[in-house]
């Protein structure tokens, strides 16, 4: 039989204004799987996991849509699925700044588990020291703003682990931390999945990082998914001009160019989305037929697509 | 190349914590530094190292606690007067934040002229609208605010604004950081370019290794207010010396990498209320020995590049 697995299904989030942001995005993760999602701001990438979460942005709902977690079905938006945690860019907000790390932790794991204090203590020590923390007691004292952001965001980290979720969803957890930190929490991260079996969700907008934890990329563009598949495939021959695009300005410490590569214009506003390929005013080489509607992939299906109608007619690797 | 900055045992002191618990943080400590004319000098190092306190001295808007810089020959008095403060400008890492919501681009681009003097009537409007030339923004934009500019966009206008006084220094302060993989790009071609075309002279800082690496031509890497390393970006990437910046290096994500935790010890570099004796670096090093502990490393040359360690001929 098959891992079990975390499938969102149908995803539609609105503005107030009625304005869809995602239209019907699916994704699905299995245990012990990374599944990286990349994309511009404004993608729409965050704003799928904290929908996933039942916690959409402020100033949004979710309209449609359901959460299955194994064979628990749950309507997405409303409540938190249960073994599902996440962990956010800014950890500052995720820290409660009127409670000490240790008692804070505890207190979750206690709620949780049903533990004593004193067993839910020993547990948060346990949670520090696996995520890196050399001197747990010390840090255990400690409230959030007298950390670093470093060892704030391993402690927002073990936070979500102290609820042993079998997904986590995880918006751009290093995009704040140097390359040292960086490096270490994508390996706490990468033991995570493969030893304890984690199913990981892991948007980024750094390819080179998604590259390293994923097994599978999506690339989300304007609200949809427009290329999917293995990372390595999707990363080394990337079919829709967008995905390529995003590849190609990638800057190489080991064979620095005498140029950057950029996609020139913005990725448009959810107001102005269109029902065609929404890529198709940056595109470098737009064809016929790029106004016909399109539904955008299905994430739930991991095999290598784009929704690029010319996928076949530009050579892999081009950038605009 | 001539010289044009030049930074001579720079230190810039905190006072932190209240009342009877005031204690002195450091946070650059004895920086020597030369930016050659026309050249960009990139400055790297994790949160904390110093290196954007370093960058706001060297514009002015922190005061040195001691030290000399001198640009172009003449020394920088403590309290600079217009007249040299408009030769050194800096740009920001969030353009939203450095720009003033409620004025037109055109506003935001006037002000500097008017402020130094720089253009009065129909010159100033030919001004500005050099200016969006030279960002490669389009005049349709001039009545735009803010809000409505892209990030991109955005840093452009404050690349502009720098520019309109037209300084011999601009300080790049993580330029790049806020902005997405598709306008990184345009903003780096554009320093490039605006190097070539004005023989503008740039300090680019960065945590971004890649970006150093492909647009500066030399290097200097600080750890807890020091320099430890500098050099040709070329040769010091290809070829550190200093432990750190090889754990810098080895920790950069790349594509088909797995994934290199870096070798250094401890979860965090130290307080800088309370630096290590000897080499600050000890206590993350992983070949740190009994003479890192009480003697302080200095600076020498080795190869062509400047590093601070024991084991600077052995690395």
């Amino acid at each position: 039989m098959a891992a079990s697995s975390l499938e969102v299904e149908g995803l539609e989030v609105v503005t107030r204004a009625g304005v869809p942001i995602l239209d019907d995005l699916s994704f699905r993760v299995a245990e012990g799987q990374a599944l990286g999602i990349v994309g511009e701001s404004g993608s729409g990438k965050s704003v799928a996991l904290r929908a996933t979460m039942g916690l959409p942005p402020a100033g949004t709902s979710v309209r449609a849509g359901t959460v299955m977690v194994g064979d628990r079905r749950v309507p997405a938006g409303s409540v938190t699925p249960a073994g599902v945690a996440m962990v956010f860019q800014d950890s500052f907000t995720s820290l409660d700044p009127t409670m000490r790390l240790g008692s804070y932790l505890a207190e979750t794991v206690a709620r949780h588990r049903g533990a004593t204090i004193a067993a839910a203590r020993s547990r948060a020590r346990e949670l520090l020291r696996d995520v890196g923390m050399t001197e747990p007691e010390l840090r255990m004292r400690a409230f959030p703003h007298q950390l670093s952001g470093g060892l704030r965001q391993r402690a927002a980290i073990a936070l979500a682990l102290a609820t042993d979720p079998r997904y986590l969803l995880c918006d751009e957890p290093t995009t704040a931390l140097d390359v040292t930190l960086q490096a270490r929490i994508l390996a706490l991260l990468k033991a995570r999945q493969g030893a304890a079996g984690l199913g990981l969700v892991f948007v980024s907008h750094d390819i080179a990082v998604v590259s390293q934890i994923a097994d599978v990329v999506a690339v989300m563009y304007a609200g949809r998914i427009v290329e999917i598949g293995p990372t390595a495939t999707v990363i080394g021959s990337p079919r829709h001009p967008y995905a390529q695009a995003l590849v190609a300005a990638l800057p190489d410490l080991d064979r620095p160019g005498t140029r950057f590569l950029s996609i020139a214009g913005t990725p448009p506003d959810p107001s102005e989305f269109t029902a065609g390929c929404r890529f198709q005013a940056r595109c470098g080489h737009p064809g016929t037929g790029c106004d016909q509607p399109l539904a955008g992939l299905d994430g739930r299906d991991h095999r290598h697509r784009s929704d690029c109608l010319h996928e076949d007619t530009h050579p892999a690797g081009r950038a605009s | 190349m001539r010289t044009l900055l030049e930074v001579e045992d720079l230190r810039v002191d905190f006072t932190v914590g209240a009342h009877g618990r005031r204690r002195r943080l450091r946070a650059v400590d004895g920086v020597d530094l030369v930016v050659r004319e026309g050249e960009i000098l990139g400055l790297v190092g994790e949160s904390g190292c110093g290196k954007s306190t370093l960058a706001r001295t060297l514009v002015g808007l922190q005061a040195p606690s001691g030290g000399r810089i001198s640009l172009g020959g003449d020394l920088l008095p403590r309290r600079r007067p217009a007249a040299v403060r408009k030769r050194i400008q800096m740009i920001f890492q969030d353009p939203g934040s450095s720009l003033d919501p409620r004025h037109t681009v055109r506003e935001a681009l006037l002000a500097p002229l008017r402020v130094h003097r720089l253009a009065d009537g129909a010159g100033e409007e030919a001004r500005v609208r050099e200016l969006m030339g030279l960002v490669e923004l389009p005049e349709r934009l001039l009545d735009a605010k803010p809000r409505s500019l892209s990030g991109g966009q955005r840093q452009r206008v404050a690349i502009a604004r720098a520019l309109a006084v037209e300084p011999d220094v601009l300080v790049a302060d993580e330029a790049v950081a806020a902005l997405d993989a598709s306008a990184t790009g345009a903003i780096l071609n554009l320093l490039a370019d605006l190097r070539t075309s004005l023989g503008l002279t740039v300090v680019f800082i960065s945590h971004d290794l890649s970006v150093v690496r492909g647009l500066c031509d030399r290097v200097a890497v600080m750890y807890l207010g020091r320099v430890v390393e500098l050099g040709r970006t070329a040769e010091i990437f290809a070829r550190p010396r200093h432990p750190y910046l090889q754990a810098l290096l080895a920790a950069v994500p790349r594509v088909g990498a797995p994934i290199a935790a870096p070798p250094l010890e401890g979860d965090e570099p130290p307080s800088l209320l309370d630096p290590p004796s000897g080499c600050r670096f000890r206590t993350r090093c992983p070949a740190a020995f009994d003479r890192c502990v009480t003697e302080e490393p200095a600076l020498v040359t080795r190869g062509g590049a400047l590093v601070a360690c024991h084991l600077a001929d052995r690395c």
